[in-house]
């Protein structure tokens, strides 16, 4: 006689809830792998040119501005950073790699002042928020009891809206708002192609389109945070980022972004899948 | 209570403190600065002449990402690093002592946090060895 699923459901649906925690770990980990490793260049020359043999290694005789660590420290500390990623990725005590990842990766940073960028701070508080939260309770080789599901969620869902509203709140200045620093980017060809052309073409429509983006950017924050809107908020978030990605393809924050927008997706219809599964039904 | 802590630091507190700061590097400004720097490098020799390098002369031996920003650096360019070089502005002059037989160097850095606001001007002078 088989023995009964029932005692198992509670895990396994707590677990199928945080099954978009699990997505933005791997999605995270191998997006952060991909970047700080010599892959990148293979696939984005230009962008991976600051990652071979790993991003910020240090080459003998070149003239650092940080904390003044020496080469081979610095040389462990981007192996250690990847090969935590690798563990963190795969759900290998993900809390203790994403401590690992974090530590490593900020001294690397600091390390190189000049390289500092956004995407390298994303990259990194996403790794330490997830690795903190119940992410390696699925989709991992080694799984954890879930300790506080709802606040796991919740923490990222707070993190990636609080990046929109600062985003916004840089922006909330004379020059962005009457479109002069979208007109520089485009001149500048930061911003380029059909679409930049079509959006930022001439002074009048970049006034248009500098408070659109603030606007858009604010508006993502409560469109995200409450469930009847959340369908709508990703659409215009992932509209944004692929637009972004389109025109100026910023590193691979925009990736990122939509790696984390997979905290916003409910986990309730995997529950009633998991359920089924089980033999069990649930109310709607 | 301890991801009510991490929330509050990583959400509100790191980037105020970077917003507060000026730099703003860790308040997700990517992509809406309108910060520009240019810089003059003026090199003394031992005779007392003045000859006018170009920054990019200050790139042999550094990190890949300070040197694509020396790159063009004699005029305005619009990225966000202008304070990274305003900490760092004598280290930097003193790299100009490799490039000749100088007697001492002057690095200067003008910049504008965005279009509308003032030239900020900053000044660092070294003696070379």
């Amino acid at each position: 006689m088989p023995a009964s699923p029932v005692p198992e459901l509670p895990r396994a649906v707590g677990s199928a809830r945080l099954l978009p925690l699990a997505w933005a770990r791997v999605g995270i980990g191998a997006l952060f792998l991909f970047r700080s490793t010599a892959l990148c260049g293979l696939f984005e020359p230009a962008l991976g040119a600051d990652a071979y043999p790993l991003l910020g290694w240090p080459h003998a005789g070149s003239t650092a501005f940080g904390l003044g660590l020496s080469l081979l420290t610095i040389q462990a500390l981007c192996v250690t950073r990847t090969l935590a990623l690798v563990a963190f990725m795969l759900g290998i005590r993900a809390r203790l790699a994403a401590v690992a990842v974090f530590v490593s990766g900020c001294l690397v940073v600091v390390q190189s002042p000049f390289g500092f960028t956004s995407t390298q701070s994303l990259l990194l508080q996403a790794t330490l928020l997830l690795g903190l939260t119940d992410s390696s309770t699925t989709l991992t080789v080694r799984p954890v009891a879930p300790r506080s599901p709802t606040s796991s969620i919740w923490l990222l869902r707070a993190f990636v809206v609080s990046i929109y509203v600062w985003a916004a709140v840089a922006k909330l200045r004379h020059d962005w708002l009457d479109g002069r620093t979208l007109a520089l980017f485009h001149e500048e060809g930061r911003l380029r192609g059909p679409l930049a052309d079509l959006l930022l073409g001439t002074p009048q429509r970049c006034a248009i389109i500098g408070p659109a983006i603030a606007l858009a950017e604010l508006s993502l924050a409560p469109l995200l945070l409450f469930s009847r809107t959340r369908v709508i908020g990703l659409a215009l978030a992932v509209a944004f980022h692929v637009g972004i990605e389109w025109m100026g393809h910023p590193d691979v924050i925009g990736w990122a972004m939509l790696c984390l927008l997979v905290v916003f997706v409910e986990g309730s219809s995997q529950r009633t899948q998991v359920a089924d599964v089980m033999g069990q039904t649930t109310s709607p | 209570m301890g991801h009510v802590v991490a929330g509050l630091v990583a959400c509100l507190l790191l980037p105020a403190y970077s917003y507060a700061r000026g730099e703003g590097g860790l308040a997700w400004r990517m992509f809406s600065t309108s910060d520009s720097f240019r810089l003059r490098l003026l090199a003394t020799d031992r005779t007392g002449h003045v000859h006018l390098l170009n920054p990019v002369e200050l790139s042999s031996g550094v990190e890949p990402a300070l040197r694509a920003y020396l790159q063009g650096a004699e005029r305005f360019r619009s990225w966000p690093v202008g304070s990274a070089f305003q900490a760092r502005l004598p280290a930097l002059a003193r790299l100009g002592c490799a490039t000749g037989r100088y007697a001492s160097v002057e690095l200067t850095l003008e910049r504008s946090p965005n279009l509308d606001a003032p030239l900020q001007v900053t000044r660092a002078r070294v003696s070379c060895p």
